[in-house]
């Protein structure tokens, strides 16, 4: 069930219910009568752990974490650049659970963020 | 190890080598913020080295870094428009310095009066603002009659605040908390909100007067010798009044508070400070859904007929106190006619049919106050005023009618009470008195449980006999699960209904401190269901800014207590007030401010923490996470502490016993605990040890987890 957000993803939107796109295969997608778009917003976090000050150049880019339940969030789309603030997800109807994660340029990954979750009829 | 203790010792005299100066913070301007945004600020040093940030004033959602003295504030999306204190103190070893400054979340104008300012007076300044507006006092005295700056009282008339609304209060603030005093030279009213909001159980009897009051915030005035209340708040609703000091007030009318609520509702009252003349120091009458928070106060004198007391709920229902305290309220000659007492925490009523009700008080202490600890008329049993971690020590409960009437019982239950966890200690009342009682019941239930009485009937050296505990007429008086020790009189007078005593024992509670029991008593879990005996004041109840029966009013917020909030400027007023006058008996030595925890050196905590002659522990100790290290930091002990201390000592928790880490002298104030692995959590502990080899307990333990780097923040995640 492995999903990565480098492959291409309209096989996996046919076959499984938690898998993903990048933004760019948006456009083709959408004219498939059985996807949905979902945008996820989200705001950079401005500090780190020790409350020194992070400015989004700091940011390498953002994980973003999906899943059909929250306690299993199985599936990852790494969004380059500390600038950006939302994605566009192309699903099939069913409730998807999303999380994000900051990684710093020195490699570090933060804690997870808050848990969103989305039904598509 | 020894390679260890070498190494600390080198870094511990190259730390003390290095602190060059006291600590000096650059000017920090007034700022704006908006709602859902993360608001930082960087303040910066001119002087002084290895500083220990910490904060003095700002909501509680407000941090700062131990080390850097960044602020951070999630200021949250549903957050009215405001302005805001913000308030910083960065310390070391040589001394220490302190900057406020004015944070203003939304739109709202900032407009600025005083001497060097366009506009000059108050009162212009409040004909310019208009509605969410913010309207900043400058620093200084403000002499009512040379700057024609009065809002003259509480008549209809009187020039006042425009009022705000949900989104947007209106906000009237001294540019820094306890540095505007408005003195009123006890020729004319001080601040009066006279609003037209109909409180819903009561008459709107303001003689059509329009005006809207409601939503109006008060911040950091101090306000002096007003003809009658110092500040009065009439028909209004959603009144903030925060870090204000109210003195002296109706020294000429005599039968005045000198913070009145009247008819109104969801008032906010925080971290009020209160001394003075005047009858009751925060009194509402009439009122309803409000709060008194982390407040303190001192009676000093009173010549009015009327009755008197210190935080009083008259004929209102629902008003929560929190984590307020008063003190040192210890010179009753100079309340030289009162008809009544009222105590310290009083819920009294006359004719005010089903109120009162729902008065609760939580966290509150009185101590040196010549009076008794509650007083309560709830009007059923139903409904009866609660009473809740309450502590009263060193007190000697006070005669009615001037000091010539019968003594007012300790907890004089009239109306229906609920005492849960109320430390009771070194209570004293005169012997000479025939009948004397400290608990009292009269038509309504009284419960007193989880509590402790210690040394009730303290002559000031041993227990002796003071006469019966509890007198009752017609209703019951429950005593259940209480631990009442050295108590050499008897239960009940012969006269009496029904005392009902359950599951009480008699345990040496070995206080050392006021706030807490000792961490191994067997009181922690002594009573019948295994819950504890006796009060704790120890963290904050209620978060900052919310008013009755918003979310997280009530909850327990794990701020800690002490150092207790705002204590510096009520000190510096506390102390700067005498009063020469004859007293009851003819004496003439009148009352001297700087007395009890407001003489020079002290402080309230430091006062409180060693009333029964214990070692103070260090306060504002704070963890810092670095690579493999946590640096621990506190804040220097008050000065009259100071003089004893010898050492501090480091410990740290491992599987829940703490073992000794370091002892550093007592002029050292940081240390560095290395060694450890990154990504656990490990919990110290800071004690101080005086001279003579006494060592304190420790106050509030930290725990910090080391971290290779420090990683980002998580995003924060939004779904359309």
């Amino acid at each position: 069930m492995e999903c990565s957000v480098k492959v291409l993803t309209i096989v996996c939107i046919l076959l499984l219910s938690g898998c993903f796109d990048e933004r760019s295969s948006a456009t083709s997608l959408k004219q498939r009568a059985d996807t949905q778009e979902i945008t996820l917003n989200w705001k950079r976090p401005t500090q780190f752990q020790d409350d020194s000050i992070l400015e989004s150049s700091d940011i390498a880019a953002y994980i973003l974490y999906a899943g059909t339940s929250k306690d299993n969030l199985s599936e990852s789309v790494r969004v380059e650049g500390g600038d950006k603030n939302s994605y566009v997800f192309n699903l099939s109807a069913g409730v998807y659970y999303f999380a994000i994660a900051a990684e710093s340029i020195y490699g570090d990954e933060s804690m997870i963020s808050n848990i969103v979750h989305k039904e598509l009829k | 190890m020894i390679i260890r203790a070498i190494i600390a010792a080198v870094s511990l005299f190259i730390a003390n080598a290095v602190i060059a100066a006291s600590p000096v913070i650059s000017k920090i301007q007034d700022q704006r913020t908006e709602q859902n945004t993360l608001y930082i600020y960087q303040p910066k040093l001119e002087a002084g080295e290895l500083v220990h940030w910490t904060k003095t004033f700002g909501p509680d959602s407000v941090k700062v870094n131990p080390i850097k003295g960044s602020i951070s504030w999630n200021v949250p999306a549903d957050l009215p428009s405001e302005s805001f204190h913000l308030g910083v103190k960065a310390s070391n070893a040589e001394g220490s310095d302190e900057q406020t400054w004015i944070v203003t979340v939304g739109d709202g104008q900032v407009l600025y009066v005083g001497p060097d300012e366009v506009i000059k007076t108050l009162k212009e300044g409040m004909s310019q603002i208009s509605s969410g507006d913010t309207l900043v006092m400058r620093n200084g005295y403000w002499d009512h009659a040379n700057n024609t700056n009065t809002i003259p009282g509480n008549a209809k008339k009187a020039q006042t605040l425009p009022g705000g609304n949900a989104s947007a209060f209106t906000t009237l603030m001294a540019e820094d908390p306890g540095q505007v005093t408005l003195d009123g030279k006890d020729e004319v009213i001080l601040l009066s909100l006279f609003g037209s909001t109909k409180h819903p159980d009561y008459a709107l009897n303001n003689n059509d007067w329009t005006g809207k009051t409601d939503y109006i915030a008060i911040k950091g005035l101090v306000l002096i010798n007003s003809k009658t209340e110092a500040l009065r708040v009439n028909y209004s609703q959603y009144v903030k009044l925060i870090n204000i000091g109210v003195g002296p007030s109706g020294q000429f009318s005599t039968s005045y508070s000198n913070l009145y609520i009247y008819r109104s509702q969801n008032v906010l009252i925080e971290g009020l400070y209160a001394w003075g003349h005047g009858r009751y120091k925060v009194a509402f009458q009439q009122s309803s859904n409000s709060v008194v928070r982390r407040s303190v106060a001192r009676i000093d004198n009173y010549l009015g007929g009327k009755p008197i007391g210190g935080y009083i709920s008259y004929c209102s229902k629902n008003i929560m106190f929190q984590n307020n305290i008063l003190v040192d309220s210890d010179h009753p000659k100079y309340w030289n006619n009162h008809n009544e007492i009222i105590n310290a925490f009083g819920v009294p009523a006359t004719n005010c049919y089903d109120y009162p009700e729902f008065n609760e008080f939580k966290r509150n202490l009185a101590l040196n106050v010549h009076m008794g600890l509650m007083n309560t008329d709830a009007r059923t049993n139903a409904n009866p005023s609660l009473w809740e971690d309450l502590v009263g020590w060193d007190l000697k409960p006070a005669r009615h009618n001037g000091g010539t009437g019968a003594v007012t019982p300790i907890l004089s239950s009239v109306g229906a009470t609920v005492t849960n966890r109320m430390t009771l200690g070194e209570v004293n009342i005169d012997t000479e008195d025939e009948g004397d009682y400290f608990l009292y019941s009269r038509n309504l239930d009284a419960l007193v449980k989880n509590s402790i009485l210690y040394r009730v009937g303290w002559d000031g050296g041993e227990t002796v006999n003071q006469g019966d505990l509890v007198r009752q007429t017609y209703a019951e008086f429950y005593f259940e699960d209480n631990n009442l020790f050295d108590f050499k009189g008897g239960m009940n007078d012969s006269g009496g209904c029904c005392v009902i005593e359950k599951h009480n024992v008699n345990i040496d509670p070995e206080f050392k401190y006021l706030t807490m029991l000792p961490r191994d008593s067997l009181l922690r879990s002594a009573a019948s269901d295994g819950s504890q005996m006796g009060a704790e004041l120890m963290t904050m109840r209620g978060k900052s800014g919310t008013f009755y029966g918003q979310p997280g009013f009530d909850d327990e917020t794990n701020i800690p207590m002490w150092p207790f909030p705002g204590q510096d400027v009520a000190h510096q007023q506390f102390s700067a007030f005498s009063f020469t006058g004859t007293d009851r008996d003819g004496g003439t030595a009148g009352i001297r401010g700087d007395r009890g925890f407001a003489v020079d050196n002290q402080t309230l905590t430091n006062y409180v923490w060693g009333y029964l002659g214990n070692v103070v522990p260090p306060f504002n100790l704070t963890a810092t996470a670095g690579n493999s290290q946590v640096k621990l930091m506190w804040d220097v002990s008050a000065p009259l502490e100071q003089s004893e201390l010898a050492s501090y000592r480091i410990y740290q928790f491992i599987e829940g016993v703490k073992e000794l880490k370091e002892e550093v002298a007592a002029g050292t104030l940081s240390y560095d605990v290395t060694g450890l692995t990154n990504d656990l959590s490990f919990e110290f502990a800071v004690t101080a040890v005086d001279v003579d080899g006494n060592e304190s307990d420790y106050a509030y333990p930290v725990s910090s987890t080391p971290v290779e780097r420090p990683k980002p923040l998580p995003p924060i995640l939004y779904i359309e």
